[in-house]
């Protein structure tokens, strides 16, 4: 057990649906555009797949990502094991 | 609809990732973010407007600003539209005044009690045109009005905004009577002699033919059996007798007597109850006999306190006049003539005498009738608060 979980600090990741992704942190975008989504988690990478993507930010260190999703990967920094979802 | 003026912004540039996370790592709340064959589109609010333009600046961004879209921006557009807000607030005054100051008071429920005595009594207690509705105490004018006036068996008084409205309810106004259910007896009101008796329920004091003296008993409630057990009733039946009145009448050979002039008209426009002249003119220094009508305007048959008062004033001069002997008698004739209509009206005149008396300055007739009529008044058996008015 690590001290993020110890503390609940870890990300916390929410799907509605196809339609919404909340990412509770996010530290920073690397990439965005219309179908793609490529988000720092710290110490997660979220890339998000899809169509129409938009992004509401409500400054609370978090993103609301919405749109056609259809898919959502995440993988560890650093290393390269991955998880589809 | 929103309330907070939002701005909608479209940007362009090289460094447009590090533009996104410069807004994202700011506490700029952006929603909407869309980015799109390298245009990056967004809305935040406008208050932090300077903040985005500043992160645009930094990093090389072409910022387009496309719309305001809020409440508060549609109102903003008409800032410097005094006009609006002087005209908001004096709508709001008005509203505020007509709603708290007493535009019209109606009185209901009265019959014989006038209008005007009513008024004159809540005006007494500060109840009038004009008045602040808030600073009056409408329960201790209640009280005060039914103490005022005797004939009032109960007052009632609200407002409905500018209208202030009075439910009064008045005694029953039978002369002399007393409520069926309460023991009475009938006695005389005057000295008489009894010419007839018609006796509905009790036990008949007099005989026809009889002399009684005022206070007289006629007839009795109280009955007494052979046991002298009494027993008390509602005496009932109708004494008529024959007594004598007595009158002067004197009138002065010199009199002053009005002499009229001419008619002046005036209007006014009432409006909800205040009169405003329609006119431009001297206050009035005549004397004159004063008439008004009242025309208030109608929508679709219902009456607006609003209307034209039409008033007339017949001017008059008084001129000093020397009857003659025959015209002054001609006037003392027409007095007792007016005297006999409205007081014996329900009687019969036996006799008339009249006795004249001539002096150096007047004319006095001196008129003894004997009449006929009916001399009997009801006075209950146990006298308490009030004797002689029916209670509810």
């Amino acid at each position: 057990m690590n001290g993020k979980e110890i503390f609940a600090l870890g990300t916390n990741i929410q799907i509605y649906d196809n339609r919404k992704v909340v990412l509770s942190s996010c530290k920073r975008i690397v990439e965005y555009n219309d179908i793609y989504l490529k988000a720092d988690l710290g110490g997660l990478m979220a890339e998000i797949w899809g169509r129409e993507l938009c992004v509401n930010d409500f400054n609370k260190e978090g993103i609301d990502v919405y749109g056609h999703i259809e898919s959502v990967v995440l993988s560890e920094i650093p290393g390269r094991k991955k998880t589809f979802i | 609809m929103k309330i907070r003026r939002i701005v909608s912004f479209t940007a362009r540039g090289t460094r447009l990732t590090e533009f996104i996370n410069a807004v994202h790592e700011s506490d700029i709340i952006c929603i909407s973010q869309r980015c799109s064959h390298g245009e990056y589109s967004g809305k935040i609010y406008y208050t932090d407007l300077e903040k985005l333009k500043k992160e645009a600046l930094k990093y090389r961004i072409d910022m387009y600003l496309e719309q305001y879209n809020s409440g508060v921006y549609k109102v903003m557009r008409y800032r410097a539209r005094y006009g609006i807000v002087i005209g908001m607030v004096f709508t709001a005054f008005f509203i505020l005044a007509m709603s708290n100051i007493a535009l019209r008071i109606e009185v209901n429920g009265n019959s014989y009690v006038s209008d005007s005595e009513i008024l004159e009594a809540l005006e007494d207690n500060g109840i009038k045109h004009g008045a602040f509705i808030p600073f009056l105490d409408l329960s201790l004018a209640e009280f005060e009005v039914k103490r005022a006036i005797e004939d009032l068996t109960w007052v009632a008084i609200r407002n409905r905004g500018g209208k202030i409205i009075v439910d009064v309810k008045e005694f029953e106004h039978n002369e002399g009577s007393v409520h069926s259910n309460i023991p009475c007896n009938i006695v005389s009101v005057r000295d008489a002699q009894i010419v007839s008796v018609r006796l509905h329920r009790g036990q008949c004091e007099v005989a026809e033919g009889s002399a009684v003296a005022k206070g007289d008993v006629l007839i009795s409630g109280i009955q007494v059996n052979d046991q002298n057990d009494f027993t008390v009733a509602h005496a009932e039946g109708e004494i008529i007798g024959d007594y004598v009145e007595k009158e002067k009448f004197i009138r002065f050979f010199e009199s002053e007597k009005k002499e009229y002039t001419k008619k002046i008209r005036k209007s006014y426009l009432d409006f909800f109850g205040f009169r405003i002249p329609l006119f431009i003119g001297n206050r009035r220094d005549f004397n004159a006999d004063y008439s008004e009508k009242t025309d208030f305007f109608t929508v679709f048959d219902h009456e607006l306190p609003i209307g034209i008062v039409s008033a007339q004033y017949d001017v008059y001069d008084f001129v000093t006049s020397v009857d003659t002997e025959e015209r002054t008698a001609e006037y003392l004739e027409e007095q007792i003539y007016l005297y006999e209509k409205n007081f014996f009206e329900m009687c019969e005149i036996i006799d008339r005498k009249i006795e004249k008396q001539k002096y150096d300055d007047r004319l006095e007739y001196d008129v003894t009738y004997v009449v006929r009529g009916s001399i009997g008044t009801e006075k209950p058996v146990f006298p308490g608060k009030k004797e002689n008015r029916s209670e509810d």
